[in-house]
């Protein structure tokens, strides 16, 4: 996995928020009324595949990226 | 290594004193700001409503004209004597300005703040954009008339300084940043004539009382003459930065010097003959006229197009100098760690979707769509409120090391800063575009009817509301961490390289550039021969109409609710005779309708 710096990490979470706030907006151009609610769980989705590369970048780092910071 | 305050140390004082006075109003700004976003979404209500528009006009005022206007004549003296490499020709000059700018904001912010004590006779509630039919007390638009003649001498300064430079380099190109500045102010000069012009011959005496009354629409159309190109006087130092700060923080170097030129010599034509975009619902200026400032506007979109082209092609330069590889993988190799260049992306991230939102405001069609909403300010708090502003605090992290000789406080705090207040942006703003499109106006301590709701395509007007409370929230956190980190900074002691201020040359550099760039004689007559073209007419018809002097008197005048009440009450006796009428539940109605007047 790709070692990805703490912040990296921060400015993507802050990415997150416009996505999900909007892909409400999208779906509604659709016609896909989506509840607030699946924007809280859109935000959560994102947030945690984020973690989860995150996390396992530093677990897993690329041999390459290991010495370096 | 030397850095700014080591080579000028006179200069870096003036440069501080304007970024202090900046971040005061940016601090007082902002707290109004807060108050407001939970006033008028009803989660709090701290202030009364008649005071509403008191703090409007001191958050307008204090952020859109002070803090950016500040930090403006800080960021252009530093460029000046960095980029001339000499120092302004006389020091007593430059803190002239200065003395003048602080004195003519303080006095503009007393006469606003004044407002929300009764027991002084001084008001200034005309909010930021300061066209009659509102009237101000004198001292407000006499602080104003000093603010801008400041502004005025800070220019003559440095183009003195340019022609001492040119005196002993008769063959130079002017230096990047210069001629950013230079060309700046040439717009500047143009542009404040027509504010100038309403202030000092019909709003000043207009509020002395020695003339009655004044045209309402001309003194719009002087305020819009200059208020369109104040966004760009608002925005030109972000761009400063932005060309040639961003590559270098990214790694790189700018992409093209000339092309650079170009886009400012495109801002010192287009800038000013567009003005009457901003009145596209105002009665009384010709559908026409409206039209050709729209396609001027339109025009004006290029250059903006072109600074993205340019930046983000330097900032990809940067990565790859980094290391950065594949399409989109570069981006992961920026310094995403510097606060500095994160902020300044984030701000020309968000600058993009405003220019989006500002091609519905441009449109003369769909602009009746969002027009006075709650639309508005969400577009301007991407541009201004956030391209500029937060390119303004991004920034700091890089100058204020140069300018005191000390590092940054907390550079980690910093990047939350400037990354807070992207999130607080995303969600205050969003939900003023989206309430705007359901028409909720603007400018209004509450926004709530009886017998009448908002009707929403998508989600709720509590939801938009519950958005606005809290990006508001985040924002002025936003603004308390960054003052906390500025004074720590300020604070610290110094050291002997505070930061790595070299800025490299650009990828294709000035000696490409055609010699016409740099003819600034040229550019503004061609500019001045637009704005004729532009103005002379709906100029001419405005004053036809409606006279020099009009005939408004001045707003908010007291009206009595007595002879209403008195007409009722005769109407009821007329329909009802015999009928004793309740006259003490009418006087009570009395006092309350005088009440809420006042
Ligand atoms: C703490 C951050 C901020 C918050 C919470 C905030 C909040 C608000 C709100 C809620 C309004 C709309 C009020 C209404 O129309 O009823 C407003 C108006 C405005 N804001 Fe901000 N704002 C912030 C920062 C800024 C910045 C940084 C700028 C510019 C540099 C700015 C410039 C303006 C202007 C020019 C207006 C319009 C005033 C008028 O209508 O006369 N704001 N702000
Ligand atoms: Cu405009």
């Amino acid at each position: 996995m790709r070692r990805m710096s703490p912040a990296l990490f921060l400015v993507l979470v802050a990415f997150t928020v416009p996505v999900a706030v909007e892909l409400r907006t999208v779906a509604g151009f659709f016609g896909v009324d989506l509840p607030f609610v699946a924007v809280v769980i859109v935000e959560l989705l994102l947030l945690a595949a984020i973690t989860a590369v995150y996390v396992l970048g530093r677990i897993y780092p690329d041999d390459d990226e290991a010495s370096t910071t | 290594m030397a850095t700014f305050v080591d080579r000028f140390p006179e200069e870096a004082k003036v440069v501080q004193a304007s970024f202090a006075v900046a971040f005061i109003a940016l601090g007082i700004g902002a707290l109004f700001g807060v108050v407001q976003a939970l006033h008028r979404t009803d989660f709090l209500r701290i202030i009364d409503s008649v005071d509403y528009y008191t703090l409007l006009t001191a958050h307008g005022v204090l952020l859109a004209l002070v803090f950016t206007i500040f930090f403006l004549v800080g960021l252009f003296t530093w460029a000046v004597a960095r980029s001339f490499d000499r120092p302004l020709p006389d020091i007593r000059l430059t803190w002239a300005w200065f003395g003048l700018m602080t004195t003519g904001a303080t006095l503009a912010a007393v006469a606003i703040l004044a407002g929300l004590f009764p027991e002084i006779p001084m008001s200034a509630d005309v909010l930021y954009t300061f066209y009659a039919p509102l009237q101000a007390h004198p001292i407000f638009y006499i602080g104003l008339a000093m603010f801008i003649i400041g502004t005025w001498m800070a220019g003559a300064d440095w183009f003195l300084a340019y022609r001492e430079w040119r005196g002993e380099n008769p063959d130079d190109r002017i230096p990047l940043q210069a001629f950013m500045v230079l060309t700046t102010m040439i717009m500047w000069f143009v542009s404040t004539i027509g504010v100038a012009v309403s202030v000092v011959f019909f709003l000043i005496p207009w509020s002395l009382g020695l003339i009655e009354t004044v045209n309402p629409l001309l003194t719009r159309t002087l305020f819009w003459y200059f208020g369109h190109p104040v966004v760009y006087f608002w925005l030109m130092p972000a761009y400063l930065l932005w060309y040639t700060v961003l590559p270098k923080l990214a790694g790189g170097r700018l992409f093209s010097d000339p092309l650079a030129r170009v886009v400012f010599v495109l801002f010192v034509l287009l800038s000013t003959p567009v003005g009457i975009h901003h009145q596209y619902l105002d009665p009384g200026i010709a559908e026409g006229f409206k039209f050709i400032a729209m396609t001027n506007t339109m025009f004006l979109l290029l250059p903006s197009l072109l600074t993205a082209f340019t930046v983000v092609a330097s900032v990809e330069h940067g990565a790859r100098q980094r290391g950065g590889e594949g399409y989109l993988r570069w981006l992961g190799a920026l310094p995403w760690r510097d606060p500095a260049f994160t902020g300044m992306a984030l701000a020309g991230l968000m600058f993009a979707a405003g220019g989006f939102s500002g091609m519905i405001n441009a449109g003369m069609n769909i602009n009746y769509l969002i027009h006075n909403t709650l639309w508005v300010p969400g577009h301007f708090h991407m541009t201004v409120g956030t391209a500029v502003a937060l390119t303004m605090m991004a920034g700091t992290y890089w100058l204020l090391p140069q300018l005191t000789g000390k590092t940054v406080y907390s550079r980690p705090i910093g990047l939350l800063q400037v990354v807070l207040w992207f999130v607080g942006m995303v969600f205050m703003s969003n939900a003023m575009h989206r309430g705007g499109l359901l028409g909720i106006p603007r400018r209004t301590a509450e926004p709530q009817y009886q017998n009448f709701d908002f009707a929403t395509a998508v989600g709720s007007v509590g939801e938009i509301q519950a958005q606005i409370a809290l990006g508001g929230v985040l924002l002025f956190l936003s603004v308390v961490i960054f003052l906390f980190n500025v004074a720590a900074t300020w604070a610290q002691d110094r050291v002997d390289t505070p930061v790595d201020d070299r800025i490299p040359e650009p990828l294709s550099s000035s000696s490409g550039a055609p010699l016409v760039l740099d003819n600034l004689a040229l550019w503004t007559a061609i500019a001045v021969v637009l704005v004729v073209l532009a103005y002379t007419l709906p100029l001419a018809s405005i004053v036809t109409d409606g006279g020099l002097l009009g005939n408004s008197p001045a707003f908010p005048v007291s009206i009595s609710v007595q002879p209403v009440v008195d007409a009722a009450l005769s109407t009821l006796e007329s329909a009802a005779p015999g009928v004793p009428i309740d006259v003490h539940s009418t006087d009570a109605a009395v006092d309350r309708l005088t009440e809420v007047i006042r």
